[in-house]
């Protein structure tokens, strides 16, 4: 599930300083997109965690900015990016439970029409080798294509998106703010702006992430440590691969109902408050509708 | 100093001056090709046919060879690489990338290629459909915008041809559509394709008009001939059938011949 196995000794302080140097705030310094008013062309560097490894996620032909991070935040909070106006990426998408949707075993899209897959969580996107359930998108700019166009969910074109789009000035504006002048709103920059955006969606707070990192704060109990266990057992193999998976490690395992509390005794370590409230996930209430 | 040696000092700094500005536009040029001179370019223009006329989208474009009627829609396909082999052995591609022709924007028809001989053209050369590598970058630009309706979600990449319209041996509960969608871009069902054409005679622009277009055809007829309506199904999505559509889609490029209408205007 996470990919924080590697200790942080040197290797980990290096990487810090690297991220200091190359990109000025640490990743456990203030979030990319706080403050007011942030140069539209300064950069939002993806949040690089100490002992992570390099994402898989490629930035370096179109690094985010702060202006491309808010159009982003901009779309992904804009429900005209479904049909008929009512849903928006962020309908099944709730920050306050990690970008998924609590309470629904599958989502519901534009009509009250009900998918048939279950959200998952938008967290540690860029190190993702492939998303969705079944590893059906290749790369983090285009997943969005699939939501956006199923017709259980946002039923509508990319075309159509970047038609509407373009007929508000506010929209353009904020293209030209996040695309160097340019303010076309195309497909392509949708989606890098919505990539750029849920790109800082990282989770490196949270107590396991500490308990990895041999930080204080990342004690774990006795019955956590039980739940690290079973996960690493019998979940973990599972949420690695994906499209290569054996499939015997999707048999179900005999849970019993102490297990069951241990387990989810550990799921609840990988929660993260800081993360879940963070305000530069939430709906850009100051930078109005758009 | 003697009046001849100021006066050729003289002279000295006044062509100095006069060549500054010549060595500056020098090096703000483009550097020469090797053959020298500057750069023509000759336009190749590729024309959605059928048969022997220019194709018309949303009319009677014709019949296939197996006697079907058809009405086609859409013809839209991606192509790279267009090269014009020349007699001399030569050769001059269009360094431009990508493009997306739609039969129903001429604009995207013509593309100019910066000769590199001035020997006539004995064949074209395009590479039709994408590479991997565009299908595994994220989102792309111009051409390759994924908002312009050639991209698939999922893994499957770009749609590299689109073929649709209807025929009356068609069944009713499709509306007597057809739909070809050709895509992917894995092995052994990868549908990008080097096509070649061969001239019907070399191609030496006329005299007095050395940029003169050259006029490929991509002629549907010859896939659809090769793909009896009545018995083709639909291909959506990557695979076994949309490498073999993807055969047809190859093969639709031709050198016009006598018999062809070129005078008559598409819409």
């Amino acid at each position: 599930m996470r990919r924080s196995r590697r200790p942080s000794g040197l290797l980990g302080a290096g990487a810090v300083l690297l991220a200091v140097v190359a990109f000025g705030p640490p990743p456990d310094g203030a979030p990319a997109g706080a403050g007011v008013a942030p140069e539209p062309d300064a950069p939002a560097p993806l949040p690089r965690p100490a002992g992570w490894p390099a994402p898989r996620y490629d930035v370096s032909a179109t690094p985010p900015t702060q202006a491309g991070v808010a159009l982003g935040r901009a779309l992904f909070y804009d429900p005209r990016l479904s049909r008929d106006g009512t849903i928006s990426c962020a309908s099944c998408h709730l920050q306050a439970t990690g970008f998924t949707h609590a309470d629904h075993a599958l989502s519901h899209g534009i009509e009250g029409r009900v998918g048939r897959r279950s959200t998952l969580a938008l967290v540690n996107l860029a190190w993702n080798p492939v998303l969705h359930w079944d590893g059906g998108v290749h790369h983090l700019d285009v997943q969005p294509l699939t939501p956006l166009t199923h017709p259980a969910e946002m039923d509508h074109s990319p075309a159509a998106v970047v038609a509407d789009l373009n007929r508000s000035k506010p929209c353009r504006a904020r293209f030209a703010r996040a695309f160097r002048g340019d303010s076309v709103p195309t497909g392509q920059r949708v989606l890098l702006a919505l990539a750029q955006f849920t790109g800082q969606f990282v989770s490196y707070r949270s107590r396991y992430d500490k308990h990895v990192r041999h930080e204080p704060g990342g004690e774990l109990t006795e019955q956590e440590l039980t739940g690290l266990a079973l996960f690493r057992r019998h979940c973990a193999a599972p949420h690695r691969a994906t499209r290569t998976l054996d499939p015997r490690l999707r048999a179900p395992f005999p849970l019993t109902a102490n297990d069951q509390r241990d387990l989810i005794a550990f799921l609840l370590t990988l929660t993260d408050d800081e993360f879940l409230t963070d305000p530069q996930f939430g709906y850009p209430v100051e930078e109005g509708g758009g | 100093m003697t009046p001849i040696t100021r006066r050729s000092l003289l002279l000295l700094l006044l062509l100095g001056l006069a060549l500054a500005p010549l060595a500056r536009w020098a090096a703000a040029r483009p550097p020469a090709r090797p053959g020298g001179g500057r750069v023509a370019l000759r336009t190749v223009q590729v024309r959605p046919w059928f048969g022997t006329h220019p194709l018309r989208l949303e009319a009677p474009a014709g019949r296939t060879a197996a006697g079907e009627a058809v009405t086609i829609s859409t013809l839209r396909f991606y192509f790279t690489g267009l090269t014009l082999q020349h007699a001399d052995g030569r050769a001059s591609t269009d360094p431009t990338g990508y493009h997306l022709l739609d039969a129903d924007d001429p604009a995207s028809w013509a593309v100019a290629v910066p000769l590199a001989s001035e020997a006539p053209v004995v064949a074209v050369s395009l590479v039709r459909g994408t590479d991997s590598a565009a299908n595994a970058a994220g989102a792309l630009g111009g051409p390759l915008d994924p908002a312009l309706g050639m991209y698939w979600a999922w893994q499957s990449g770009y749609v590299n041809v689109k073929l649709e319209g209807t025929s009356p041996v068609r069944p009713v509960a499709a509306r007597r559509g057809f739909s070809f969608h050709v895509g992917g871009y894995r092995a052994p069902a990868a549908t990008r394709r080097v096509v070649r054409v061969p001239l019907a005679a070399p191609d030496a622009a006329p005299e007095g008009a050395p940029t003169a277009a050259l006029t490929l055809l991509a002629d549907v007829a010859r896939w659809l001939d090769a793909a009896p309506l009545a018995a083709t199904p639909d291909v959506l999505i990557p695979g076994p059938a949309a490498a073999v559509q993807a055969d047809r889609a190859a093969a639709i490029f031709r050198h016009p011949l006598a018999t062809d209408q070129l005078a008559a205007d598409a819409p």
